[in-house]
């Protein structure tokens, strides 16, 4: 148990911090500690971020468990800078979000609190089922407020949550409606729909350290053992630090940090947006929209966590898995006793060599989510990739543009893809993002707007050569050479997966040490995703916070009964 | 067939498969390694031809329930009164239920009402009409031309037997009214069973050249899944099916393709169909005529002979509901069934019990894949409920 | 052991449920949808949006019933030239289907079944109008009712489970009974009790803005703001509440009516169509009281067996054996019956429609989704079922009269889309291929 003193400690010194959007001078708080190893980096502004759907969802589970349904509509999450997570740090909560997060949060309240649930839930009993209880709700909610808050509950809170409680029993006559109606309005509250990061000394406190390490790796709040550590003050020391770093990193669960994180940078909410032709790819449906970011988001986990293999050899590897509707639309069998199936359909497999398939670039996923509903398109693959893979930005189109030649796909003269792009092309003010994008896309025209493979088109052979940044090549297997060998891919890697750790693009210092400390540390590592996931996190750089100061006012922190035990 | 034989191909099969598999895994030795390719069934049902210069029925189709009750009715001896009573109330759609006892019980049987359904030779045979015409798909099964023979509209061949498509052509709701048509009652039949049935496989195997392959075999199984559609309403193509290993359902045919067009040699085929439809499928002296188009679609017919009595029960069970609301005349359609079978007579009584049939079969291509061993087999073998099913 | 303990012991790992949760959405179009500012009166009462359905068999001849453009000012096609009144509230959904996924076909259910639960699995979810209900009726003397033209009580596609069926009321005269009984409280002269769960929700969630100068505190300016928007929000959820703790607006367009007579019911066609005259009568005073805010009318069963007076052949029975008419292209005998079906529907619009509530009509404020359950009943398709959006021009909350095509997709978009509409708070709705997280964006107010 931690005492009241080492929480009030931890918590006096509470700095205010800059948003996001402020202009901050480099080396303001610059806080580098000799410790960490590391040239004075700023560290960057603290964000407050609103939980992502996911999360949120990883969270309810984590605390009440599975079985609790969240039957509801959330505020539509924002992507930013290429990233939800970076989204979240700009998005609030409108009126109309937050009656339904009401809704939501009334029907979690409600299942916690029914027959199954109740007991397993609160251990207390009250004096009288018809009567408020003051000490046994102070119990339920100081223990509840820590998980859901991420930080034990201020005194002013847990005390205006247990008048809540108990005003709501008197006038309801029941002492479990009242802690019902009053857990409805904590998952309401700002403190839960948004991660909140509070900063002392130039960098964060531990709880918020806790929350940055948690969403970052498990993609949901932290457990109880890290809280307890940021309580303990471990999470300021390396050996503390690292030992919950480590325990992270190994368990199952970073698993779902990392889908979380590759769901984010390709951009896999797309699919709720997207619809094929049914006359044309009849075999597109939302199962087989699952089924493929399913079978890419298993490819990424196999190679980088189960083989620990190199990043680079995601665009490359012919591994993967394959599920019967899949197995339709590759065009191969999906025997239900394949070595390695497993009894909800899915198996291993792996492309043999001759197959012009390998990486995660022509899997479904990444083919049908940047096609046209009837028809592919080179240039919208070939967007996609510089700006989700390469991190580079692709200028919009300008207005007025002629697209008659493009989406003429029965066009007597222009047969294939190619042939109509080029034809587009010869309008001189689209050659110069053409080039950009088409030459890389035009090597995957071997697929459909759904991921089937072609031979040709119209009757027409499909050229499917092209070229990136110098490189070129004869097909799709060696684009995905290409992208294996580009030296942005590494980097891109790096920059996102720090963005997407702290919900803001990295500031200038940071983007500085991205660059040499960590892009050193990770080719050295055979960029191995779990070395890197661990540099980060274990950086002093991770939690170091710079912006312009604020009046900071400490907030008192309640001694919750929940804590250390 | 005795299990015997039975038993002996299906070990055979088993050879010839293991044989196949080990050739494809070796990858080409040979420059002619033959080729397998794989189908699910997308629909099988009599195969009905809809002339176009109105030679099948040319004295119109059978009659209506209304009619042929008043008809019936009459001759089981009620008086008019009677009559005029229940068909007001079977127009009735009000009333109808009251009815079915009536209409059911319409047969005599040592003086007394006898279900027309179960026992329909209670009751003398209406004669409903047949078809006339001189086109029928098929095969000449017998081998001689007969006066009363189609002629097969697409081969041109003569002496064609296919007397069940004679005796359903002429009903309303099981004739087919246009050449692209399906018959509405087989196709509702079809309609509802069709993702919840296992599907049926046919495999193709020694194929060495999609246009001339002198020596092929054909596979015909049953699966464990049933078929999906696709999002544009078809059955869906490419899906991987494991094929039910059981010796009874499993069926081998040798045959040729010759300028794109598989034929095969007589066999014995043996099919699970569904309790709603034909539960099972016994075809004596089958063979396989098909094409496959450029998309891969499997488009044919499997001719032969079958008892005619299941054809009769798949809509005998179900009485009233065909009888009154199908245009299907049940009696009717019994008697013609045992007038026009046309093989395997009874040692006994000399009536036949098979009846000369064509069967159009479409198919789109699948993965077929075989279970390895018996424990595999149980484990992946699911669970088949029963359910509920409406027509 | 303490709940920290026991929660910590509950967890699983997570791979299973990520797989299912990491899909994020975009709804931008729901912000429209759900803008308080458009469903309350202008002293700030919010005046009810109701919904309804209308399903009727056999569906509606494939070419006869889709306008030929999309989007507003669509030409009225042949077959609902009765519904012309109405055009402007009168969105038509062609193209959309039902997938089966493996569960096989129950002709004349699955179609509707699948439209209205999103699944037509074995166990299907509720129907749309009940997840409706629980959000809309629930404090209203009647969730929903259920009326079924052709007197048959098993006539109803509301379910809330496969045990729970909500069966049809047969008779107006039952109907009326039912409702304007001595039971009957009429809202205009009741007295008024708030509802102590809604004071105590109300009160522990104005508990929750207390830290708001602490919590400010720490932040910087932008995000500052963002919390600003948040507490902002927060005041107006506490201001819907407490409308709903006062004393509710008199129902202006409130009348009990009359009795209606006890008449025969049966399958004929001018039989149903009196009896559902005599249903919407009845309805309309329910909804104008109100005594419920969802309705749903079943016109006729899945395999219709509507009949003309004197004739034995059923609607059913007209769609399948019918000759296609060489000069016409279709089976005029069976569209007789679904142009008689569609005049039936316009009925009860028109009924809707001349019960005035406020500065518009009981229908302006009614949502009321047609459907039927097949494509082509000839052969029983799945592809391209009749659906229908009547009314509901006043709630502010979605366009009226526009054409919608689905291409092949899921008609639950449309259920999905009038949930959304209705305030339901749900993001994707749905199984398998039925599953949508796409509500139809043509709608947008």
């Amino acid at each position: 148990m931690a005492s009241k003193g080492k929480l009030l400690l931890a918590g006096v010194a509470v700095v205010v911090v800059a948003a996001a959007a402020v202009v901050f001078g480099p080396g303001l708080l610059g806080g580098a500690k000799k410790s960490d190893g590391i040239a004075a980096t700023a560290g960057g502004p603290t964000v407050l971020r609103r939980l992502t759907q996911a999360q949120y969802q990883h969270v309810i589970a984590d605390v009440f468990g599975n079985d609790i349904k969240i039957g509801g509509r959330f505020e539509p999450d924002m992507r930013e800078s290429g990233l939800i997570e970076v989204g979240a740090g700009k998005v609030s909560v409108p009126a109309s979000g937050l009656e339904q997060y009401g809704k939501m949060a009334r029907s979690v309240a409600a299942q916690v609190f029914d027959k199954v649930h109740r007991d397993t839930m609160v251990d207390c009993k009250p004096a009288s089922v018809a009567t408020p209880d003051d000490a046994c709700a102070a119990r339920f909610l100081s223990q509840v407020g820590r998980l859901l808050y991420r930080r034990p509950l201020t005194d002013e809170e847990q005390k205006a949550l247990v008048q809540g409680a108990n005003d709501a029993a008197k006038g309801v006559g029941n002492f479990y409606a009242g802690l019902e109606i009053t857990l409805a309005s904590m998952l309401q509250a700002p403190q839960f729909l948004f991660a909140w990061e509070n900063a002392r000394d130039g960098e964060l406190d531990g709880y918020s350290k806790a929350a940055r390490l948690s969403f970052f790796l498990w993609d949901t709040a932290p457990d109880d053992e890290l809280l307890t550590a940021a309580a303990k003050g471990e999470l300021d020391n390396e050996k503390g630090l690292a030992k919950q770093v480590d325990r992270l990193l190994s368990s199952p669960r970073v698993e779902a940090g990392v889908r979380a994180y590759f769901a984010d940078m390709f951009g896999f909410d797309g699919f709720d947006n997207l619809s094929k032709d049914p006359a044309i790819y009849p075999k597109y449906s939302f199962g087989l929209a699952t089924d493929a970011q399913e079978q890419t988001l298993r490819t990424i986990t196999n190679l980088l966590l189960t083989h620990d293999g190199d990043y680079r050899d995601v665009f490359t590897t012919r591994d993967t898995f394959m599920s019967r509707s899949l197995g339709a639309v590759y065009g191969i069998p999906v025997p239900k006793d394949a070595p390695g199936a497993s009894a909800d359909g899915w198996q291993p497999y792996s492309f043999p060599p001759d197959d012009p398939r390998s990486g995660i670039l022509m899997q479904v996923s990444y083919l049908s989510l940047h096609s046209h509903p009837g028809r592919t398109s080179p240039t919208l693959r070939g967007k996609a990739l510089r700006e989700t893979v390469l991190c580079q930005k692709v200028p919009d189109p300008p207005g007025n543009v002629n697209f008659n030649v493009v989406q003429d796909t029965k066009n007597p003269l222009y047969k294939t893809v190619r042939q109509r792009l080029e034809a587009h092309r010869t309008q001189p003010t689209c050659t110069g993002c053409h080039k950009m994008m088409d030459p890389i896309g035009l090597s995957l025209e071997n697929f459909d707007s759904i991921g089937t493979y072609r031979a040709g088109e119209n009757g027409t052979a499909i050229d499917a050569s092209g070229e990136m940044d110098g490189v070129k090549f004869a097909n799709a297997q060696g684009l995905g050479k290409a992208i294996h060998d580009h030296p942005a891919t590494t980097a891109c890697l790096v920059n996102r997966i720090y963005a997407y750790a702290v919900g803001r693009t990295p500031t200038k210092s940071e983007s500085e040490w991205l660059r040499s400390d960590v892009m050193k540390d990770f080719s050295a590592a055979g960029y191995r995703l779990r070395p890197l996931l661990r540099e980060i996190a274990t950086s002093g750089v991770f939690f170091r916070v710079a912006g312009p100061a604020n009046d900071a006012q400490p907030v008192r922190q309640a001694s919750a009964q929940g804590v250390g035990q | 067939m005795t299990g015997m034989a039975g038993t002996a191909l299906w070990r055979k099969n088993i050879k010839a498969g293991l044989a196949a598999t080990v050739l494809l895994a070796s990858a080409a030795p040979s420059a002619m390694a033959a080729q397998t390719k794989g189908f699910v069934v997308s629909w099988f049902n009599v195969a009905e031809y809809a002339d176009p210069q109105n030679r099948d029925c040319p004295h119109g189709v059978n009659d209506g329930p209304e009619i042929y009750y008043r008809r019936e009715l009459k001759q089981a001896g009620l008086p008019q009164a009677a009559i005029d009573k229940y068909i007001n109330e079977f127009l009735d759609l009000s009333k109808f239920a009251t009815t079915i006892p009536v209409a059911q019980m319409r047969g005599k049987r040592d003086g007394k009402p006898a279900d027309v359904y179960a026992d329909p030779e209670s009751m003398p045979d209406p004669k409903i009409k047949l078809v006339e015409g001189p086109m029928g798909y098929g095969f000449n099964l017998d081998g001689k031309v007969k006066p009363a023979d189609f002629t097969d509209p697409e081969t041109g061949e003569k002496g064609v037997d296919n007397q069940l498509y004679r005796v359903i052509g002429c009903i309303n709701e099981l004739k087919t009214h246009t050449l692209t048509d399906r018959p509405p009652l087989q196709l509702n039949y079809w309609n509802v069973l069709y993702e919840q049935m296992p599907a049926w496989l046919i495999e193709i195997s020694g194929i060495e050249d999609p246009q001339n392959s002198p020596d092929v075999t054909v596979t015909i199984t049953r699966a464990y899944e049933p078929p999906t559609k696709d999002s544009g309403g078809n059955v869906e193509s490419n899906l991987t099916f494991t094929s039910d290993p059981n010796p009874r359902w499993h069926n081998v045919a040798h045959g040729r393709i010759k300028d794109g067009v598989l034929t095969t040699d007589n066999f014995d085929m043996n099919m699970q169909g569904d309790p709603f439809w034909i539960q099972e499928f016994h075809f004596k002296e089958a063979r396989i005529r098909a094409k496959i188009d450029e998309n891969g679609n499997l488009r044919g017919f499997v001719g032969g002979y079958h008892p005619w009595f299941p054809f009769y029960w798949q809509y005998g069970s179900e009485g009233w509901g065909v009888d009154a609301t199908n245009n299907v005349d049940l009696p009717g359609l019994y008697y013609a069934l045992k007038k026009s079978a046309d093989a395997d007579p009874d040692p006994k009584t000399g009536q036949n019990r098979m009846i000369s049939s064509s069967w159009l079969v479409e198919a789109v291509p699948a993965f077929v894949t075989h279970p390895k061993d018996a424990q595999q087999r149980a484990e992946l073998s699911p669970t088949m409920e029963g359910g509920s099913r409406g027509k | 052991m303490n709940v920290t303990q026991r929660l910590a012991s509950r967890r699983g790992f997570m791979r299973g449920v990520l797989g299912a949760t990491a899909i994020n959405v975009a709804l931008p179009f729901l912000d429209c949808f759900l803008n308080a500012n458009g469903t309350a009166f202008a002293d700030g009462a919010p005046l009810p949006t109701r919904f309804g359905t209308f399903f009727w068999g056999c569906g509606l001849t494939p070419g006869r019933w889709e306008p030929k453009a999309l989007g507003a000012n669509y030409e009225i096609p042949p077959q609902l030239t009765m519904l012309a009144p109405y055009k402007d509230q009168l969105s038509i959904f062609s193209g959309f289907k039902t997938f089966l996924d493996g569960n096989g076909l129950v002709p004349h259910v699955s179609g509707q079944r699948g439209i209205m639960t999103g699944t037509t699995g074995k166990e299907p979810d509720p129907s749309l109008d009940v997840l409706i209900a629980d959000s809309i009726g629930a404090n209203t003397r009647f969730r929903s009712l259920e009326v079924s033209a052709m007197g048959n009580p098993n006539n109803t596609i509301s379910r809330r489970s496969n045990s729970i069926i909500n069966a049809s009321e047969g008779s107006p005269a039952a109907l009326y009974a039912r409702l304007f009984g001595p039971e009957f409280r009429d809202p205009n002269a009741a007295d008024f009790k708030p509802d102590p769960r809604v004071m105590a929700e109300k009160s522990v969630l104005s508990a929750i803005k207390e830290p708001r100068d602490s919590l400010a505190k720490q932040l910087g300016a932008a995000d500052k703001a963002r919390l600003d928007e948040y507490f902002t929000s927060l005041r107006q959820i506490e201001q819907q509440m407490s409308i709903a703790l006062q004393k509710p607006q008199p129902m202006a367009g409130c009348s009990t009516g009359t009795k209606p007579e006890e008449i025969q019911t049966g399958t004929e066609v001018a039989m149903a169509a009196a009896n559902n005259k005599l249903f919407a009568q009845v309805l309309a005073h329910a909804i104008a009281c109100d005594q419920t805010r969802v309705i749903n009318v079943s016109f006729s069963d899945g395999a219709s067996s509507l009949r003309k007076g004197g004739e034995p052949t059923t609607q059913h029975i007209h769609t399948h054996e019918d000759p296609i008419d060489d000069k016409l292209g279709y089976q005029p005998g069976a569209a007789w019956f679904e142009e008689q079906v569609m005049l039936s529907f316009a009925t009860l619009l028109e009924t809707l429609h001349s019960v005035k509530e406020g500065d518009g009509t009981l229908l302006d404020r009614t949502v009321v989704m047609a459907l039927s359950e097949c494509g082509y009943a000839k052969q029983h398709t799945l592809e391209s079922i009749p659906i229908f959006l009547a009314g509901g021009k006043a709630s502010g909350k979605f366009k009226t009269g526009i054409h919608v095509r689905g291409d092949g997709e899921p008609g639950s978009r449309v259920g999905l889309t009038v949930q959304q509409a209705m305030g339901l708070s749900v993001n994707a709705w749905g199984v398998g291929s039925m599953r949508t997280a796409r509500p139809l964006t043509e709608l947008i107010a």
